[in-house]
């Protein structure tokens, strides 16, 4: 409470709650953007996006050129899947993604001669010419299109189809649009990178998703621990009428939806499952989508890659990789030194909500953020005690949840106690396991609940 | 489901992947803080109150604590030995607990009486409920009522602090009216007696239970407690509140009949109870608004049982009382999510 | 004479508190003691029935029994009221809460048999006390069950996850917490 006080003399943007866990940003945080060109042959995930797979609609054997389309759905809540590199793609087969699940796959193998990306890739990516640009000049189903030909989903994570979330609904109007620049997971730096080294395109992107779905306000939402950027920020909105910078209080997990519209906005969103931002009028994009948004839109280019932060104490050398979809883990991390001795597992995202991967074949995806090698120096083991009803779960969940009741109830299997204490509004953002004296593994136990609900539900259909 | 249906917990969420790395769900990364480093913030807010206890009891003292200590850390260890389960001394808990109903004895309490207090708090307060995290009561509060109960005249006996002539009071009534401590002055029926001064109070050189006399040094505990962040202000807040509050308008209306609240600060374990005893996290409520809701009442049951109960001293039944209404308490008071409860 | 009936009242319900200082209807206490819905259920029917005994045993007895000379009969009229006041209230219960009704099972016609009830009726006489007196003690009496099975039902849904040592899981653990719970309402002593 008199934190949030403090913040707000700041001029901070801030919710209550939240914890504080160290930011080891300064591993990656000063390495610019460098384009990875994998030698290997790229493995290419069907599955990149919430909802149906998509079906390849090229051959095996086929001869691809970059930026094609290689896979599409036809179901509405679905995104198409590229080609990120010239070459040949292979026959179908099965990958596994960071998260664990398996699912279809194509092999691409890059062209031996030629480029495999065009020329100045790099370069075009980060383009900071976007003047001229007025983005009321484009029709907002023209934009929606855009979007979805060019196949850019959610980039922070959860990779829900774009252009489903910006298409207009008469019944549920949208005021505002807000770019989640906080990147609150420690670690992570990619967006804080793409916001100092292209922060025109991702304005311009903001402002075609505020055309899009009709909002009147579009707000650039910055943590206070990266300066650098929000003076960047502030420059590029100076031309940009309608747009404005929002500077947001450090803390975890400032960037998660249900904290950010709160903190900067003042408005509740209603509980999950059912309670989403635009039941309040919001839409929130993240920062690299709405980098992608512009080059989809403006100039009609395609997702195939994304900025990925490997870091962590068990690479020797961090850095912030512009990274085709469909490269193994293995060669990007081998590319920053490999992994070390001491490494104990290699997260695929941040700590506090990033899952393990199971092993290095896994593949960079849409939602693939970043990756984190860490040691048993970052990450301690801990033995589960019992709980004694410290009450700091309690009082640090942002939900105000009672993830120790939640999580016992699911240990017993009871999970009818369970959904009496909620635990489907839990938003899985970890503060709970993080803050437990008895190192009790909270938001594990939660996910496992809901999960186990999930499928319960699933086999009585 | 049957009464006997134990219902067992699943098991593990660790596993290795293939090339050795580990495979866990979020979040990797914890904040240090362990439930012993809560339990050893005790210990030491605990030593200041000992320390008074050494120059006001001297050789009782000592006696009192080290009884409590054997008694306490055999009982859970032998508990832990019958049971198959691993040592659980560590956790330091049972120091804790032993430490706690030392503090709230009488100085001249015989040696048999103590070792039993010491057993039947750590066996029928915590072991029998299931261990650490576990139990509903209080486990020193348990001890402590279970002695009020079996030996009434042992436990109402009390000594005048060193440094003061005389030999020990005795009771010689059949209720507990305890003759010497402040509390027992201000009980109708005793012989009339000038009270002690409120700043003899609050250094302490009166009368009473081993730990609770000395105001000043429990404060300073209980300052560093708040500052390291193991108790926050919601109980003690709730239970110093309500407990001066009813003593003010107590007093406010009959000034000849009911001491003042400054007196009640002072005398006492009330300064004790809200920041030591009632502040116990495993037999508090789990929310902040509950937690008030707990400490008002043990501040208003001890007022009620000190101005209107036959007993001088109510924390230790008022703690109880509440702590039976701890569960109640967290499930009428349930938090409400974020934005209402979940549907669908 | 309010304070008197606050007195009686506050003595009834939480000072001489049936279950925890004369151990009196220990049967539905345990029985019905798992669930807090089921607990607060019972706690009323027994308050219910405790105050419609109560004044109809008064009457009978005071202006009946007396009266004619046959307060021998006192056992045996007490019982037939108690008996029919429960037929009342499980009728009530069966047409208006049948999923309550269901859920108590046993425990509900049992209250007729529930020493509290007899016992209450019987303290009444031995105190003597008036018609109001009556009424307010049997009120209080009921609402002090009330309050001693809701406590125990709220700790008992706590424990169900507890790792209670094998032999004292069920009743054991149930008794040995009520004698805690004795042991702490002990405290209200009073003194008049």
């Amino acid at each position: 409470m008199i934190a949030e006080l403090l913040d707000g003399l700041k001029g901070l943007k801030s919710f209550p709650r939240g914890i504080h866990p160290p930011h080891r940003k300064g591993y990656a945080e000063a390495e610019p953007i460098r384009l990875f060109s994998p030698k290997q042959d790229l493995l290419i995930p069907f599955v990149q996006h919430i909802g149906a797979p998509c079906e390849p609609i090229v051959k095996a054997k086929q001869d691809v050129a970059y930026g094609e389309k290689i896979a599409d759905a036809s179901a509405p809540v679905a995104a198409p899947i590229h080609a990120p590199l010239a070459g040949k793609v292979g026959a179908g087969t099965m990958a596994v993604l960071p998260s664990g699940r398996r699912v279809p796959a194509i092999p691409l193998t890059p062209a031996a001669e030629g480029e495999p990306v065009p020329a100045h890739f790099l370069e075009q990516y980060l383009d900071r010419n976007w003047g001229g640009v007025e983005p009321s000049g484009f029709d907002p189903d023209e934009i929606c299109q855009k979007i979805r030909e060019c196949g850019v989903v959610g980039m922070g994570g959860a990779t829900f189809p774009t252009h489903i979330k910006l298409k207009r609904n008469p019944a549920k109007p949208i005021d505002t649009v807000i770019m989640n620049g906080c990147e609150c997971e420690p670690y992570l730096t990619s967006d804080h990178r793409l916001m100092l080294e292209s922060p025109e395109a991702i304005v311009v992107g903001l402002q075609l998703a505020a055309r899009a779905c009709g909002a009147q306000r579009a707000i650039v939402a910055i943590e206070a621990n990266k300066p650098d950027a929000i003076e960047v920020m502030r420059q590029v909105v100076r031309d940009r009428p309608g747009v404005e910078v929002a500077v947001c209080a450090t803390k975890y997990p400032m960037g998660g939806e249900r904290q950010l519209i709160p903190a900067v906005l003042g408005r509740t969103v209603p509980s999950a499952p059912k309670g989403l931002p635009l039941d309040v009028s919001v839409v929130v994009v993240n920062c690299a989508t709405t980098h992608s948004i512009a080059r989809a839109v403006v100039r009609g280019q395609p997702l195939t890659h994304r900025v990925v932060t490997v870091t962590g104490l068990g690479v020797s050398r961090p850095g912030n990789w512009l990274v085709p979809f469909g490269t193994r883990f293995s060669e990007l991390i081998e590319h920053c030194g490999g992994v070390s001795e001491a490494a104990l597992k290699v997260v695929a995202g941040g700590p506090m909500m990033g899952p393990t991967v199971p092993n290095l074949d896994v593949t960079v995806v849409k939602g693939t953020s970043g990756i984190t090698v860490m040691t048993e120096a970052e990450t301690a083991r801990w033995q589960e005690t019992p709980c004694i009803r410290c009450g700091l779960c309690v009082d640090n969940c942002p939900l105000h949840l009672s993830p120790t009741k939640i999580a016992h109830a699911v240990k017993f299997r009871d999970y009818g106690l369970a959904g009496a204490y909620d635990m489907n509004a839990c938003c899985e953002c970890g503060c709970c396991s993080y803050v437990c004296p008895a190192h009790i593994p909270l938001a594990q136990y939660i996910r496992a609940g809901k999960d186990q609900v999930r499928l319960k539900a699933a086999a009585k259909k | 489901m049957s009464v006997d249906t134990a219902k067992e917990p699943q098991g593990d969420v660790v596993s290795s992947g293939p090339g050795g790395l580990e495979v866990q769900p979020a979040p990797h990364l914890t904040d240090p803080i362990t439930t012993r480093r809560l339990m050893l913030d005790v210990i030491i807010a605990l030593i200041p109150a000992f320390l008074a206890s050494l120059v006001f009891f001297q050789w009782n003292s000592l006696r009192v604590l080290a009884l409590c200590l054997i008694g306490c850390l055999a009982t859970e260890y032998l508990f832990n030995r019958v049971r198959n389960k691993p040592n659980s001394l560590s956790d330091l808990s049972a120091v804790v607990t032993a430490i706690i109903l030392a503090f709230s004895l009488p100085p001249t309490l015989p040696w048999f009486a103590v070792l039993m207090g010491a057993i039947v708090a750590i066996a029928l307060g915590k072991m029998f409920f299931g261990g650490l995290g576990q139990n509903i009561f209080n486990p020193a509060m348990v001890g402590r009522a279970f002695l009020m109960v079996t030996f009434a005249s042992l436990m109402t006996t009390w000594v005048a602090p060193a440094a003061e002539p005389g030999p020990p009071v005795p009771t010689d009534r059949v209720e507990a009216v305890t003759a010497a401590t402040p509390l027992a002055q201000i009980k109708p029926g005793d012989p009339e007696r000038p009270l002690p001064e409120t700043w003899r109070l609050f250094v302490g050189r009166t009368a009473g239970s081993l730990g609770e006399t000395s105001v000043i040094a429990l404060l300073i505990g209980a300052a560093y407690l708040l500052i390291r962040r193991t108790i926050d202000w919601t109980i003690p807040f709730g239970m110093l509140g309500a407990a001066l509050a009813f003593a003010a308008i107590a007093y406010l209306a009959a000034p000849g009949k009911f001491a003042n609240p400054m007196f009640h600060l002072g005398a006492g374990s009330l300064v004790f109870g809200a920041f030591l005893i009632a502040t116990d996290l495993v037999t508090s409520p789990l929310s902040k608004s509950g937690r008030v809701v707990f400490g008002a009442g043990c501040g208003v049951l001890t007022m009620v049982i000190r101005q209107f109960g036959t007993y001088p001293e109510g924390v230790m039944f008022s703690i109880l009382m509440m702590n039976a209404l701890a569960p109640l308490i967290g499930r009428w008071m349930r938090p409400t999510p974020l934005g209402g409860k979940a549907r669908g | 004479m309010t304070a008197e009936l606050i007195f009686i009242f506050l003595t009834a319900a939480i000072i001489n508190n049936f279950v925890f200082k004369y151990f009196l209807g220990i049967c539905p206490f345990l029985g019905v003691s798992r669930r807090v819905d089921m607990a607060v259920g019972m706690g009323f029917a027994v308050t219910f029935v405790m105050t419609v005994a109560g004044v109809l045993t008064w009457i009978v007895y005071d202006l009946v029994l007396t009266r004619i000379g046959l307060e021998f009969l006192q056992y045996i009229t007490f019982i037939l009221i108690i008996a029919g006041a429960v037929q009342l209230v499980e009728m009530y219960i069966r047409k208006f809460f049948p999923s309550l009704y269901e859920s108590f099972g046993i425990f509900l016609p049992m209250i007729t048999t529930n020493c509290a009830i007899l016992g209450a009726c019987l303290f009444i006489q031995k105190f003597e006390y008036g018609f109001v007196q009556t009424l307010v003690f049997s009120i209080g009496a009921g609402l002090g069950f009330a309050l001693a099975i809701t406590i125990m039902a709220g700790i008992r849904e706590e424990l169900d996850f507890a790792d209670v040592p094998k032999p004292f899981r069920g009743p054991g653990i149930t008794l040995l917490t009520a004698a805690i719970l004795a042991m702490a309402f002990s405290g209200f002593l009073i003194k008049r």
